[in-house]
């Protein structure tokens, strides 16, 4: 279980992240709305920051 | 395997069914079926500057946009409008505050419920009828802003020769003062309407439904009723909905959509109910009702393979499938009591969540199976 400290600068960092990564990304309050829900319905920790919608392990959890 | 839906919205736009075009997203590709874009990007290299369809030679392949949380965060960017509580609530950074002030600066209040998908994968893509072909940015919203709450769209593409779909709907439909929260059918009505429109249909059928005050008035809110039970009466193609509404059988299971948090005992009640509703209490209502979900899953093969239809079978459509009667009268108040003891609800219990992002699981998720 994460602290609440923790959990938003989790939310803030991968954020960041994204947006700091050299690319033409923009960053959206679906990228940190999009982080909680993972902190509930990504099964891995910290919600799987890393987690594609293709992996398979991913599949298996949306599916029940 | 999961299909997520969102629509294409630029900021300032207001969303009209007819003409918003509906992204979807699975584990391979995400696009859209509709006559606007009509294409699809490899989801795993979303996020590198396509232009007409291919990646220029002078731009690399760019991994990890495709982010999980990122794609169920923009098919439900209505709640966008929460990780807004976080600039008035105590404890969280500074530089988190400051990092949201700074994206509402650029977009707007009104678009806070914007998903940006820059780079737009789709630029120079169908540039004749792609509304977005021009632009580099690429935004999209929650997939219900369209009315179109239950994502049967990516079901009803004939290319996928979809059978059943099992549409549980949980909307938020009626509104006070007669009645509150509970689904009239809007959601398969938008998708009936979309199908039968000559410039967006493209080509996908689905079945005939009535209006929604039908629905409130034949009760057909108010158990699962079939659509499209005669494959040879359809406009094209299409599969039988089972459509299954949110009921009170042990709950008033009727939140809004906007409740932030359950405790634990509301959350199990809220479960408990939504079971009930898809089994008929178990088969309590009607023993009957496994059977007849059976026959609804058969049928389309039944009638394929030129099968007769079993006896029990013809009981449970002449039972389930809605024969086409019309009441379009404005109906009563809708204020539906549970159909078995309501459950008490415990007081003082753990919260579900730590915090206040731990809305989502239990929330008015609608969602469809294919089967």
């Amino acid at each position: 279980m994460l602290s609440t400290v923790q959990y938003y600068d989790d939310l803030y960092n991968t954020v960041n992240g994204k947006v700091n990564a050299g690319f033409d990304f923009n960053s959206s309050l679906t990228d940190y709305w999009g982080r909680a829900l993972s902190h509930q319905l990504v099964n891995a920790s910290d919600g799987g920051p890393g987690t594609a919608l293709k992996k398979p392990q991913v599949l298996v959890y949306l599916n029940g | 395997m999961p299909i997520l839906v969102a629509d294409g919205r630029a900021p300032g736009e207001v969303i009209i069914s007819d003409n918003a075009t509906v992204y979807e997203f699975n584990p391979w590709e995400m696009g859209s079926f509709d006559p606007t874009v009509y294409g699809f990007a490899p989801m795993r290299y979303v996020g590198s500057n396509f232009t007409a369809g291919v990646l220029p030679n002078d731009q690399k392949c760019i991994e990890g946009f495709d982010n999980t949380g990122f794609v169920m965060g923009t098919s439900s960017s209505l709640f966008n409008q929460f990780i807004l509580n976080l600039n008035t609530t105590t404890g969280v950074p500074d530089v988190v505050k400051n990092a949201l002030a700074s994206i509402l600066t650029d977009l707007g209040q009104t678009s806070n419920d914007i998903a940006d998908w820059t780079p737009n994968p789709f630029y120079h893509f169908h540039n004749d009828t792609n509304p977005n072909a021009q632009s580099k940015r690429l935004t999209l919203v929650d997939g219900g802003e369209d009315l179109q709450n239950i994502p049967l769209h990516p079901l009803i593409q004939p290319i996928r020769n979809v059978d059943v779909i099992f549409a549980v709907d949980s909307s938020a439909d009626t509104v006070s003062p007669n009645a509150q929260n509970w689904p009239n059918g809007t959601a398969l009505v938008a998708t009936y309407e979309r199908s039968l429109n000559q410039s967006m249909g493209n080509g996908t059928a689905f079945p005939s439904v009535p209006d929604q005050n039908t629905f409130v008035n034949l009760g057909l809110n108010t158990r699962p009723t079939f659509f499209g039970c005669d494959a040879s009466n359809l406009t094209g193609p299409a599969p039988l909905v089972i459509y299954i509404p949110n009921h009170p059988y042990v709950y008033n299971s009727n939140v809004s959509t906007f409740t932030l948090s359950y405790n634990n005992s509301e959350r199990n009640a809220i479960i408990e109910n939504g079971y009930d509703a898809a089994t008929m209490g178990n088969g309590t209502v009607d023993k009957q009702w496994p059977t007849c979900v059976g026959c609804a899953i058969l049928s389309r093969s039944l009638s394929r393979t030129g099968t007769a239809v079993p006896d029990v079978c013809k009981q449970c459509f002449s039972r389930y499938c809605w024969d086409g009667t019309v009441n379009s009268t404005t109906p009563a108040p809708f204020f539906p009591t549970p159909i078995f003891f309501e459950i008490k609800l415990t007081s003082g219990v753990k919260h579900f969540t730590p915090n206040l992002f731990g809305l989502v699981a239990v929330i008015g998720i609608s969602m469809a199976l294919v089967l």
